[in-house]
């Protein structure tokens, strides 16, 4: 093999390396950002042991997980800590008719089918994904939720790991 | 010709005029890679440019690279918005379905409405309905996108008459302002409106009417079948539109009429017909057509004659003739009024003078005779609508009772249909009253006759002459404009309201949104101006249209009809079902008496005395123009033509020989006085003497979409002693020297005359049933090792026999899977993205050729060509046989599409989703099934199976816990179909439907010799006919 392509595929090798290492370091792992309300899923989830699904119920029967819709908070917040100042803010915008814009935290593509029902239904924690989220006081992405991360999962569980059980 | 395996001549097929003659622009065509190139760029390099300079070269490059490191950069932020109050019957990403029923037409069709976070994204067919049993037309399919339509009308509006400006108003200014004009009125009230059925609508109308005493309704439908009401009236005493029972016909005979496109009830005619033309041991129904024009039905016929419009009467009095007077059969024989009125039309001077084959009526009569009692003969629609169209449904009537069909066929007293009650001669009276100064209110609401009436009768003058007109619609219209007040009207889809399109089928429409724009049912409007006034019953009246709706329900059906229960069970049960009917379907109508003497009302036919006669029509996609703005329907092709984006004149191919035309060019069309420029379409089967054009088109007001598109041949209606006439009219035809490129989709994916379909006829089937298709025998090698399907393995049949071409399954895949719309020119450039199209094939010669459709749609082949071929294996094959199509893998080399020999793939040349998200669009980006990815410009799709509703079946077999049974997923095409010609299924499971079929001798595998073992299995066409020259 002559010289010129020895350099070649090294030139190849380093780019797709870089490439690879490019896609892996540009996750949103750590991505935590400023809510509008402070929400802590640590003094819900975690200290009052609240279960997951008892805010988010669609988790068990739909695609999505959502974020409770404001009458869920209210059902407590009626009562339960009413003099706190996020409670008040929360309570007037419930009375306000006008939702709480919450940043997205985990997010995937919109070429990308992802169902909560049936991962739920597999016995999937929903620690598996998002952490040790009954800890955190502001939520932050732990996982790296991208293909090669979703596939690896999967294969370990025998998984489909067909295109089209998530892309369609 | 070429021989087959069976050693038999095999048809040629062609699908253009140019296809025919070997014009070498086709054959270049095939040739080409694809059918358009992208243009600048290629063109240059045609030319022996090279298009990019090296700076410019460089220059993108550069860009690119900015871009692909600005794509680097975190992804905007994006936000969750909750429910303040979620509603109860919602879960985010799982459907909720509403029972309703479609309002696009008065058929009165059930549906069911798919919605997501309440919003519709998908009408489907109620399978409890009995008129079109969970099936639906185009029309239907796409009556969601008018929902979302961005050129709906926002807020009441006020318009200053004559001028039309238009201030926008305040509905209680509105109100008040009619109701004080309808308290001055006295009396002088009229209500204009389309057909209307239900008892609650009836009901409110009537009340509305006795609120101002004096006043009276008016019913106008832009195309009506008054004809046959009225023959029915003098031949059985009582104007009835009976329900024809195409299901009950094993022989039909069709006199220019177009059951299964422009009808009254196009989706239970198109069931019934499909139904019996499908094989079953082997006999089918025969079909024989008359017609001028080649219909959407004509098109399924097994013998196709060519009749002038004029001459229908005639062979329809021949055929009696012969059936009576000569082969003295029939309670009708030696019937001395029955031989005196036919004695002149007998066969052989029927022949001669109408121009048909000899012994052609003696056959047919003998077809008709020895199926009576299980035959039909049937006219109508606007082809038949000459100056003897009264004459020839009297003919079609004695024919049907000498037959024995009356009660059987045609129903006339068991469960009658009330789909089109409009009257030609009420509007004329009201124009008359207009003119007189004896109309000060006119509400008009369903109807848009300044568009659809010709202008020779006067309506927008006789308009100026009524003190105040109010529009209910949904649009400033054509109409809209020339009226005091256009009160937006809420969408189907956001209405309650009822319909009884038969007798004692009751159906319920109720809304699945709420209104998206400051709208309110006509209904309610009706309501209002009454209770402003304070006038009479409805005056009084204190809830909205629903109270009184179900207040109707339950005195006119639940109290009639005695029901067990509480009226609330009954109640919440109707609105589940979305029908509730008191039809016994198994009880039968009684068989009337036909008054010989309405044959004396018979005029002899007259001669249209001009070289050529205009027959307008309205087919299944546009009908009368009312959704003239859904970019859907636009691009939905004519189901025979082929054209899309625009109307036509039809012009025998003889025709426009001697006239020196060819396709798209445009050419001026005198009727009486009223002239219109129009492109030519040179359609094989047409007689030599008829010009056709579509109705429905060249709308002025209707929205950015379909805004003078195509040309208005309503316009060339001829009023005759208070009848509209729409057919034979003496027409002049000139050349303009003008082109106007009609994007027709036909030429476009070319099949290089290979044996795509394949035909026999009835009696060759009978004698081997493996007829018209070449013995694949020799099994080729496989360069790739099989795939082994473990669990289910997805496949689909198609019969050919069922599939009528009506293209419902095109706009029902296009609702579902979010197929773009692309425009008149991207169409012309061979660009459509239908994932599913409906080929047309023609044989035989150009004069009266057969016609052949074919659904064509991505085959999933086992040894899938495009599969091998992607570089990036963004297409691949999945391990229940599906191939695979992976947006975000796709880089768009769109060797795939070259190397895929069935020419299913689709590629984004642009970017034809932006318009859904562009602003001034909104809100029609809410159409979008948010379970299938929105496509993007550069990358490749095609038909999936409906993956989605696949998984969707799958998860709900989960959900109960049972294992997948056969029938549990549908596809959306096979969803819609009303010939349930399209089956999908496993194939792995002996025992479904679809594997059944795919074992049928008739099945065949389009292009198995290139060895990609297609997951689609197609039963070959066949012909009623005795030998394949009997044409």
């Amino acid at each position: 093999m002559g010289r010129k392509w020895q350099v070649t595929l090294i030139v190849l090798a380093v780019l797709g390396y870089g490439g690879w290492v490019i896609a892996e370091l540009n996750t949103n792992v750590g991505y935590a950002p400023e809510q509008p309300l402070p929400f802590s899923h640590k003094i819900h989830a975690g200290d009052n042991k609240i279960p997951c699904l008892y805010c988010h119920a669609p988790a068990e029967k739909g695609r999505h997980a959502t974020v409770p819709p404001m009458n869920v908070c209210m059902g407590c917040h009626k009562s339960v800590a009413v003099t706190k100042e996020n409670v008040i803010k929360l309570a007037a915008a419930y009375k306000a008719d006008s939702a709480i814009a919450w940043v997205r935290v985990h997010a995937l593509p919109d070429f990308t089918y992802f169902s909560h029902r049936w991962h739920l239904a597999k016995g999937v924690a929903c620690q598996t994904c998002h952490g040790p989220v009954e800890t955190m006081d502001k939520i932050v992405q732990v996982q790296k939720l991208n293909m090669g991360w979703c596939v690896d999962c999967h294969r370990q569980n025998k998984a489909s790991i067909e295109c089209i059980t998530c892309h369609n | 010709m070429s021989e087959n395996g069976n050693g038999k001549k095999q048809l040629r097929y062609w699908v253009s005029l140019e296809d025919y003659s070997g014009d070498p622009a086709v054959e270049k065509t095939r040739q080409e890679e694809f059918y358009s190139k992208p243009e600048s760029v290629m063109d240059e390099l045609d030319r022996g440019g090279t298009a990019f300079s090296r700076r410019d070269m460089l220059k993108l490059a550069g860009v690119a690279a900015v871009f692909a490191a600005a794509g680097c950069a975190r992804k905007p932020v994006e936000r969750i918005i909750p429910y303040v109050n979620q509603p109860e019957e919602i879960i985010p990403g799982v459907p909720v379905w509403y029972a309703s029923t479609c309002g696009e037409c008065p058929a009165g069709c059930g549906v069911l409405v798919k919605t997501r976070e309440a919003r519709p994204i998908k009408i489907e067919g109620n399978p409890d309905h009995p008129v079109n049993a969970g099936k639906l037309c185009a029309r239907g399919q796409a009556s969601v996108l008018n929902l979302y339509d961005p050129d709906r009308l926002r807020q009441p509006v006020k318009l200053s008459r004559p001028g039309g400006m238009k201030q926008e108003a305040t509905w209680r200014q509105a109100d008040s302002d009619i109701a004080q004009s309808l308290k001055a009125a006295g009396g002088k009230v009229r209500l204009l409106t389309g057909t209307i059925h239900g008892p609650a609508r009836k009901r409110l109308v009537a009340d509305f009417l006795a609120s101002f005493p004096g006043s009276r309704h008016i019913t106008y439908d832009a195309v009506s079948e008054e004809e046959i009401r009225a023959a029915q009236e003098v031949c059985y005493g009582e104007a009835v539109l009976p329900r024809y029972r195409f299901d009950k016909a094993d022989v039909l005979v069709l006199l220019g009429g177009d059951p299964l496109a422009g009808s009254f009830s196009p989706v239970e005619f198109a069931r019934g017909f499909a139904a019996g033309r499908k094989v079953k041991d082997g006999s089918m129904s025969k079909v024989i057509s008359f017609e001028p024009v080649l219909s959407l039905t004509g098109s399924s016929a097994d013998l196709h004659y060519q009749v002038k419009p004029e001459d229908l009467v005639k062979v329809a009095l021949g055929l009696a003739s012969e059936l009576v007077v000569i082969q003295g059969r029939s309670a009708f024989a030696g019937n001395a009024a029955a031989i005196s009125a036919l004695r002149p039309y007998s066969a052989a001077t029927v022949e001669k003078e109408v121009g048909l084959p000899e012994g052609s009526i003696k056959a047919t009569t003998a077809e008709l005779w020895s199926a009576r009692g299980k035959s039909l003969v049937y006219a109508g629609g606007m082809v038949a609508k000459d100056r003897s169209a009264l004459g020839l449904e009297i003919a079609v009537n004695f024919l049907n009772s000498a037959l024995e069909n009356e009660g059987v066929s045609v129903d006339g007293t068991f469960s009658p249909s009330n789909q089109s009650q409009g009257s030609f001669a009420d509007v004329l009276d009201l124009i008359a009253d207009m003119r007189a100064g004896r109309v000060e209110v006119l509400i008009i609401s369903g109807a848009n006759p300044v568009y659809s009436l010709p202008s020779s009768v006067g309506f927008t003058e006789a308009l100026q002459r009524v003190k105040k007109v109010v529009y209910l619609g949904d649009r400033v219209d054509e109409t809209g404009e020339l009226c005091d007040y256009v009160l937006p009207i809420t969408h189907p889809l956001e209405s309650w309201g009822d319909a009884e399109p038969q007798k004692g089928v009751f159906s319920l429409m109720q809304p699945a949104l709420r209104p998206i724009f400051d709208s309110r049912s006509w209904e309610d409007s009706l309501f209002a101006f009454a209770r402003t006034a304070k006038a009479g019953v409805l005056g009084n009246f204190t809830g909205t249209f629903q109270d009184y709706l179900k207040s109707v329900w339950q005195k006119e059906i639940y109290t009639r009809y005695n029901l067990a229960g509480s009226f609330e069970d009954f109640w919440k049960n109707a609105l589940r079902r979305g029908v509730f009917s008191v039809r016994n379907e198994d009880d039968a109508a009684t068989p009337r008496r036909f008054k010989i003497e309405a044959l004396a009302q018979i005029r002899r036919p007259g001669k249209v005395d001009a070289p050529y006669r205009l027959s307008l029509w309205a087919g299944g996609i546009q009908q009368d123009g009312r959704q003239q703005n859904n970019a859907w329907l636009l691009e939905t092709p004519d189901p025979v033509s082929k054209i899309t984006w625009d109307n036509f004149v039809s012009v025998a191919p003889k025709t426009a020989e001697t006239l020196g035309l060819s396709e798209s060019d445009v050419v001026k069309l005198s009727v009486g006085g009223v002239d219109a420029e129009i492109p030519v379409h040179i359609q094989p089967g047409m007689h030599p003497e008829v010009l056709a054009v579509a109705v429905g088109w060249g709308r002025k007001k209707v929205g950015r979409y379909g805004d003078s598109v195509g040309t208005n041949a309503f316009g060339w209606g001829k009023i005759e002693k208070n009848r509209l006439l729409t057919s034979a009219l003496p027409v002049e035809i000139s050349k303009t020297g003008k082109t106007n490129q009609l994007a027709s989709v036909q030429a476009h994916h070319v099949m290089e005359g290979r044996p795509v379909v394949q035909e026999a006829t009835l009696a060759e089937y009978r004698e081997n049933p493996k007829a018209g298709h070449p013995e694949h025998k020799e099994e080729l090698i496989s360069m790739w090792k099989p795939h082994e399907y473990k669990a289910e393995k997805w496949g689909m049949a198609i019969d050919l026999n069922a599939c009528i071409g009506c293209n419902a399954c095109v706009v029902a895949c296009q609702s579902e899977n979010n197929v773009p719309t692309v425009g008149r020119d991207q169409v012309a450039r061979g660009r459509e993205m239908h994932w599913i199209r409906i080929d047309r094939y023609y044989s035989g010669e150009p004069e009266n050729p057969e016609v052949l459709h074919q659904p064509m749609l991505c085959q999933h082949c086992d040894n899938a060509p495009c599969e091998t071929v992607c570089p990036t294996l963004a297409t691949t094959h999945s391990a229940d046989g599906l191939n695979q199509q992976i947006y975000n893998r796709c880089v768009g080399t769109r060797y795939c599409s070259n190397n895929c020999p069935y020419k299913v793939r689709r590629f984004n040349f642009y970017q034809y989703t932006h318009f859904y998200d562009e602003p001034g669009q909104s809100p029609l980006e809410l159409v979008l099934n948010p379970d299938v990815t929105v496509r993007t410009r550069g990358i490749m799709e095609k038909c999936t199976f409906c993956v989605q509703r696949i998984r969707e079946g799958r998860e709900r077999a989960k959900e109960l816990g049972k294992p997948l049974a056969d029938g549990d997923i549908v596809t959306a095409c096979q969803q819609t179909c009303p010939a349930e010609a399209i089956v999908f299924g496993d194939l792995n499971n002996p025992e479904s439907r679809v594997a059944q079929m795919a074992k049928e001798p008739r099945g065949y595998r389009v292009l198995d010799v290139l060895n990609t073992h297609p997951a689609i299995t197609y039963l070959t066409k066949i012909r009623n006919r005795e030998k394949a020259e009997e044409v």
